[in-house]
């Protein structure tokens, strides 16, 4: 069935409507299973104040399987690699149907605020994490300074 | 004497018989061609007396005309004999001739064997004579005459009275040649020549020489008339020398008597000496034509008016005491001009070119045509036995004959109306027609405008299209070349002149130039001009094919001329002259009368008030109530309220007719003073105008009596299966000849059902091509494109796959087919196996649909079933068969319980302590689907897990099949809840139904029989009940179909939607799945299969049309019998649900949506189970496809495919 199904429409539409206080996802105009996401850092975190850009899609069995979703921001996380995939049970294993769009990107902004270095994927960054916390903090803040702040 | 002549003698009973079978039998005969033009009255009197002389005698035998000697086996000399003979005593029978002949045949002496042959033949032949002779002549030489059937037969009605005189022989009575009395003719011109054998009837002076000129002249007896004489002599210097052949004299006295033919006789050979009585001589007889056989031109096909014009002697008093006998004088003369006319081209050999009547004959073939019979006028010789090709053709008047049975095949209609299509007028019409934009605001489509120009036409105001069609309509152009190309007269033909070589009359009048001519050979009449016919320019069939706008056209003439043009001026006069009209009645001159099935009538009503533009213009409904006010509100209407259009029903008038009918019986239905028959309309146009096509019903008379100057016929099916249906709609445009049923029936059924198809269908097209409109879907239009363009049709084949349980079925029942197969294919004997094997494959059908079907009373395909009756004999399919497939399907449901234990609950009690507990947390109002966010879910899709989750049904099966096959995590479980991630399997949930409308029945389909209530049962608290799911009992095919509808629904809630299955019991299943599992608040339910009766069918078409009322609704349609003639373009979608042989079959079921009407592209779904026999007969399908259906295969070439096509079957 080439026509969007009704959840991803109704999925849409609310997000929209009625956005996550710091995430804004709209679809692209030519394909509306593609969304262009912005997620803001958490405050009390290292990511503070940037606005990283991500990248999500619903394949063609969603809701069965998870979105597929990528940092396009450059981030210092130790849960999310150079190529901005990220490590999150949710959009693996744990996915469930029952799960949308808007409460995966909750629990990205979620993994924002709470890296996890002990299921790293980016083994040198989650190396670093536990080596020396400030530093990687201070890193990852100045990372976000470089990336995510936009300069005007 | 009296003895001899016993063998002779008649009863009267059969001279009584024998007229009456001369009539009603057109097949003719030299002995029927003597009844009907009988020599002389004298004649017959004579026979009387005879005839009452000899009225004790016995009958001997019938006069027998098809007996032996055949005209082959003659000689000449004999043809010359018995030529000799008959002239001189008149008719013989064939076998007296050869009696005659043989005996007294001598070489070389010609007169005096004559003499003896006649005087024989006066006296008498006995049969003993003529045994007698025969028993020697065949001890002389070999016969071929047939000894027992040259017994004693005769001729009645020209038996020669032996005790008196020929009359031949006495020419006393002759008073006159009526030629005399009538005008010269202008000029006059060869038609052909005769060489004839004559004999002198008086003794001559001197033998006559070659190329003597000699005179024919006609004569009549004092006390006959011309109409029953046809002596014709010869003279030679106003002497009387001598006589023609009779069966010449006929034809050629009426055309002498019309003054339509002269002669120019010549001696051919000269005779060696001088003639007695009785001696033969030749001669030559060049044939003129008069101008006065063509200035006695007929109306056309007004055969009517003709009859009356065309006795041009009778106005002469001389002739005024006509013997009128049975016939009528005109008929007479009618019936004598047409056997002269056509025997005389017979004999002179002059064949008509050979044309259609609507093809334009280019000239090499007019030229060529001719040449081959051009050799026949030199070498004819007068034959006795000519055969009678142009005899005259009954007309009877019946009403009360049964319509014959001439059903008109498909192939013959699809002719039919291709031919009507071809016309080639409507290129040359404007589309620029548009009805005066104050009284029509719609706007029409090109081939509309044409339609309308061709309708404006055919009312014959052409000044009216001009002026709409912005002058893009020129009279000059269009008006003339339509009048020049129009349609021969199909009961005309054309002829070449035949060039005269000896033509010696010097007349060089410009008619000697014109090459052609026309003859009508159904009532003798010529031409010189194309005989076009002409119609009165009244109306006529509006015949396009449904969804064309057939009503639209209608209302944008009724828009353009909304009343009679040419009422202010000379209404009284026309009205006087229209036979059509009732004079007596007012005339509703600004009034169109629409009679419409009831149920159009609302709609022409919305249509004619949606295209109206003018204020003045208003259309009533007619009921028949208001009968009073009727006339008032036609005639007497202010000039601001025009009734331009009354609508009304055929039951209306049926109603009114009935009523005035038995009221007043005395009068006629013409001479009411109220309703509907009260006044004369301007315009009568009848809506599905086939319904008049029994003549004979009330409907059909009741319409008859209706009077109007024009009259319109709006039909998409001008024939539905009887030519006649034509006539009927033929009556009421009033159609002249042709509303004559006379004429109708001889010309159009007759030959029809004589199997003279073209010829039948030839004349049907020139009646119909100038009156009859026709436009089909898949006309183009001038510019290509078609008149209508049909959306897009997709048709995409959805495979599935089998679950689990049907797999293990499937291959069960399959590999029981393949051995079956195998072992038929090794001994031989497929086809004794055929219908087990043909079982076979129907249970595998059936797996693919629904593994209930398996064994159940499923009705087979016809074919089979008839397969299986005829082969019932050899029969050894096992009883145990279906028993067995129910033994492993149980079978199949334990193997798999035993293996995954952990996926079923452990037993009853388990099951109904989960389900108990689950009541409570089921929330109709606020259920959420997680998966796909419906909410709420509607009560048939909701499914319960265990843990107390509402899901619909196919989502959550869709994610438990997701996470089967692509176990990611799931920690030994093949599948968590979505909500709450406890895990769950497909055969521990619940599914709900609704207290009310589910019945015992509908449980017992989908509950496992232990699940039975007990006392513990909460269900009666609530609205619904629960039930154990089984998923092994759902079809995968119904599963994906219900995937669709629900998808689909909530795209658009109020699709319709038809789903389509051969089988009935399929559709039983699938209504009660749809019910249980989508509800019906939503959905609205329909099935339409053989098993309605005709009522019930309607009722269903009927609510499927209606407005859905914000439902979904779905039409389960059996194929065969939804399959042919519906009309569904509501819906826009289809479903196959299985595959069927024929490809044309779905084809047709798919068009029944596909078709004009249908506005959206058209989608049709097959659900095909992968890898199964649904496969191959795709292939099958395929292949017919290609090879072409075996319609018209013999049984033993159609077996044959079947075996091919099992083979294909059973192929891996």
């Amino acid at each position: 069935m080439a026509t969007l199904p009704k959840r991803i429409i109704k999925e849409t539409e609310r997000l929209v409507s009625d956005p996550v206080p710091g995430i804004t996802a709209s679809p692209s105009d030519d394909n509306l299973r593609y969304f262009e996401v912005t997620i803001d850092g958490p405050s009390l975190s290292p990511y503070a104040n940037g606005k990283f850009q991500l990248e999500l899609y619903l394949p063609d069995e969603y809701p069965m399987c998870a979105p597929k979703v990528r940092f396009l921001t450059k981030i210092y996380h130790p849960n999310i690699d150079k190529l901005g995939r990220i490590c999150l049970d949710v959009l693996k294993d744990n996915w469930s149907p029952a799960l949308q769009i808007r409460t995966i990107l909750l629990s990205i902004q979620a993994l924002l605020g709470a890296p996890n270095p002990d299921d790293p994927l980016a083994n040198d960054v989650a190396q670093e994490w536990k080596q020396d916390e400030q530093k990687a903090i201070s890193v990852a803040k100045e990372w976000t300074e470089k990336y995510a702040v936009s300069k005007d | 004497m009296v003895v001899k002549r016993r063998f002779f003698g008649r009863n009267k009973k059969s001279e009584n018989i024998l007229p009456q079978l001369v009539k009603t039998s057109p097949p003719p005969s030299p002995s029927i061609e003597n009844s009907l033009f009988v020599p002389d009255n004298d004649y017959e009197s004579d026979e009387d007396n005879v005839n009452e002389k000899e009225s004790e005698l016995i009958v001997v035998d019938r006069p027998d005309i098809k007996s032996p000697p055949t005209v082959s086996n003659k000689s000449i000399r004999q043809e010359l004999f018995e030529t000799q003979l008959t002239s001189i005593i008149g008719h013989v029978s064939l076998k007296h001739l050869h009696y005659l002949y043989k005996k007294y045949d001598i070489p070389n002496n010609q007169s005096h064997s004559l003499k003896l042959a006649i005087n024989e033949y006066l006296n008498g032949i006995s049969s003993n004579d003529m045994d007698e002779f025969y028993a020697k002549e065949d001890i002389k030489s070999e016969s071929t005459t047939n000894k027992s059937s040259v017994k004693r037969s005769f001729n009645q009605l020209s038996f020669p009275s032996q005790s008196k005189p020929q009359p031949e022989i006495k020419p006393e009575p002759i008073i006159s040649t009526p030629t005399t009395t009538i005008q010269e003719p202008t000029w006059k011109r060869f038609i052909g020549s005769l060489d004839v054998q004559a004999w002198a009837t008086r003794p001559t002076l001197r033998p006559l020489n070659y190329q003597q000129s000699l005179q024919l002249r006609r004569l009549v007896p004092k006390n006959s008339s011309i109409l029953n004489s046809s002596i014709i002599r010869i003279f030679h210097n106003d002497r009387e020398i001598g006589r023609i052949p009779e069966d010449l004299t006929r034809i050629l006295s009426p055309l002498i008597d019309f003054n339509f033919i002269s002669f120019e006789v010549i001696v051919l050979e000269s005779t060696l000496r001088r003639l007695s009585i009785g001696d033969s001589f030749l001669i030559h007889i060049n044939i003129y034509v008069n101008n006065i056989a063509f200035d006695y031109k007929d109306d056309d096909v007004d055969v009517k008016k003709s009859l009356d014009s065309i006795s041009p002697i009778p106005k002469k008093a001389k002739f005024n005491n006509f013997n009128f006998s049975t016939e009528s004088k005109n008929e007479s003369i009618l019936r004598l001009r047409q056997f002269a006319i056509s025997k005389l081209f017979d004999k002179l050999g002059i064949r008509p070119l050979k044309t259609s009547p609507s093809s334009i004959v280019n000239a090499e073939s007019i030229d060529t045509e001719f040449e081959d019979s051009n050799d026949l006028p030199d070498s004819q010789t007068i034959n006795l036995d000519s055969d009678d090709d142009g005899e005259v053709v009954e007309i009877e008047d019946d009403e009360n004959e049964t319509t014959g049975v001439d059903e008109v095949n498909l192939d013959q209609l699809k002719q039919f109306y291709q031919q009507n299509n071809e016309s080639n007028l409507l290129n040359s019409l404007p589309d620029t027609t548009t009805p005066p934009p104050d009284n029509f605001k719609l706007d029409l489509r090109p081939y509309q405008k044409i339609g309308l120009s061709w309708m404006i036409l055919r009312e014959g105001e052409p000044s009216v299209l001009k002026k709409l069609s912005n002058d893009a309509y020129n009279d000059d152009d269009i008006g003339n070349s339509q009048d020049n190309d129009g349609i021969m007269n199909p009961l005309w033909r054309k002829y070449k002149w035949p060039e005269n070589i000896e033509d010696k009359s010097g007349n060089d009048s410009s008619e000697q130039h014109i090459p052609y001519f026309y003859a009508n050979l159904y009532n003798g009449e010529l031409s010189l001009e194309k005989p076009i016919i002409k119609t009165t320019k009244t109306g006529g069939i509006l015949a396009d094919e449904m969804g064309l706008g057939k009503t639209i056209s209608t209302l944008a003439l009724i828009n353009s001329i909304p009343y009679d043009l040419s009422n202010e001026f000379t209404s009284s006069i026309t009205l006087s002259q229209d036979s059509s009209f009732n004079v007596n009645k007012p005339y509703a001159s600004k009034t169109t009368l629409i009679i419409v099935p009831m149920s159009l009538l609302t709609q022409w009503k919305n249509e004619f008030d949606k295209a109206n533009n003018n204020p003045n213009h208003y259309c009533q409904i007619y009921y028949g109530n208001n009968n009073n006010n009727l006339i008032h509100t036609l005639i007497h209407h202010s000039p601001n309220k025009i009734p331009v259009v009354i609508l009304t029903t055929y039951g209306t008038i049926q109603n009114e007719y009935i009523k005035l009918k038995n009221t007043k019986s005395s009068q006629n239905v013409y001479d009411s003073k109220t309703g509907i028959y009260a006044v004369n309309y301007f315009r009568i146009i009848l809506d599905e105008g086939h319904n008049i096509r029994n003549r004979n019903t009330k409907t059909a008379k009741s319409i008859y009596e209706l009077y109007s100057k024009k009259k319109w016929i709006l039909t998409g099916t001008p024939i539905i299966n009887k030519l006649d249906d034509l006539y009927s709609l033929i009556k009421f445009l009033k159609l002249e000849p042709w509303s004559n049923f006379s004429y109708w029936k001889t010309f159009i059924t007759l030959p029809f059902e004589q199997k003279q198809f073209s010829q039948a269908l030839d004349i049907i097209k020139s009646i119909l091509d100038p009156i009859l409109l026709r436009r089909t879907k898949d006309m183009k239009q001038a510019d290509g494109k078609p008149l209508i363009e049909l959306p897009e049709k997709e048709i995409v084949i959805e495979q599935i796959k089998f679950n689990q349980t049907e797999l293990k079925l499937y291959n069960w029942l399959k590999s029981r087919a393949n051995k079956t197969f195998k072992e038929g294919l090794k001994t031989g004997q497929i086809l004794r196996q055929y219908t087990q094997i043909l079982t076979h494959i129907l249970r595998l059908r059936q797996v693919c649909c629904h593994m209930d079907l398996v064994g159940g009373p499923s009705e087979m395909d016809e074919e089979e079933q008839q397969q299986k009756d005829q082969e019932k004999s050899s029969l050894f399919v096992d009883d145990d068969d279906e028993s067995d497939t129910k033994t492993f399907l149980s079978g199949v449901k334990q193997s798999q319980e035993l293996q995954q234990k952990a996926d079923y609950f452990a037993n009853d009690t388990e099951v109904r302590e989960t389900m108990y507990k689950l009541y409570s947390k089921v929330d109709l109002i606020d259920s959420e689907c997680s998966i796909c966010t419906t909410s709420p879910i509607s009560l048939g899709e909701l499914v319960v897990t265990p843990c107390g989750h509402s899901f619909c049904v196919t989502c959550l099966m869709e994610h438990i099949e997701f996470q089967t096959t692509n176990p990611v995590n799931t920690n030994g479980h093949d599948s968590l809840c979505p909500n709450c991630r406890f895990s769950i399997s497909k055969y521990k949930l619940f599914r709900l139904r609704n207290n009310k409308t589910v019945t015992s029945k509908d449980i017992k389909f989908h509950t496992r029989a232990q699940t039975e209530q007990d006392g513990n049962d909460p269900s009666k608290d609530y609205t619904f009940q629960l039930y154990l799911y089984n998923p092994d009992k759902v079809s995968s095919k119904i599963q994906a179909l219900f995937n669709h509808l629900k998808f689909l629904k909530e795209q658009s809630p109020q699709e319709k939607v038809i789903v389509f299955s051969q089988f009935s019991s399929y559709l039983d299943i699938i209504e009660s799945e749809l019910k249980l599992q989508l509800g019906e608040f939503e959905f609205r339910i329909l099935k339409f299969d053989g098993r309605l009766s005709m009522q019930d069918r309607e009722k269903v078409l009927i609510k499927f049309n209606e407005p859905s009322l914000n439902k979904f609704t779905v039409l389960l349609l059996s194929l065969k019998s939804g399959g042919v003639g519906l009309n569904l373009t509501q819906a826009s979608r289809a479903y196959m649900m299985d595959p069927w042989w024929s490809p044309s079959i779905e084809d047709q079921a798919i068009d029944r949506i596909h078709r004009i009407g249908q506005n959206n592209t058209v989608k049709v779904v097959r659900f095909i189970m992968e890898n199964s026999i649904e496969i191959k007969m795709l292939k099958i399908q395929e292949r017919k496809k290609q090879i072409g259906e075996a319609v018209g295969v013999e049984e033993e070439e159609r077996r044959k495919r079947r075996i091919e096509e099992i083979k294909i079957l059973f192929e891996e």
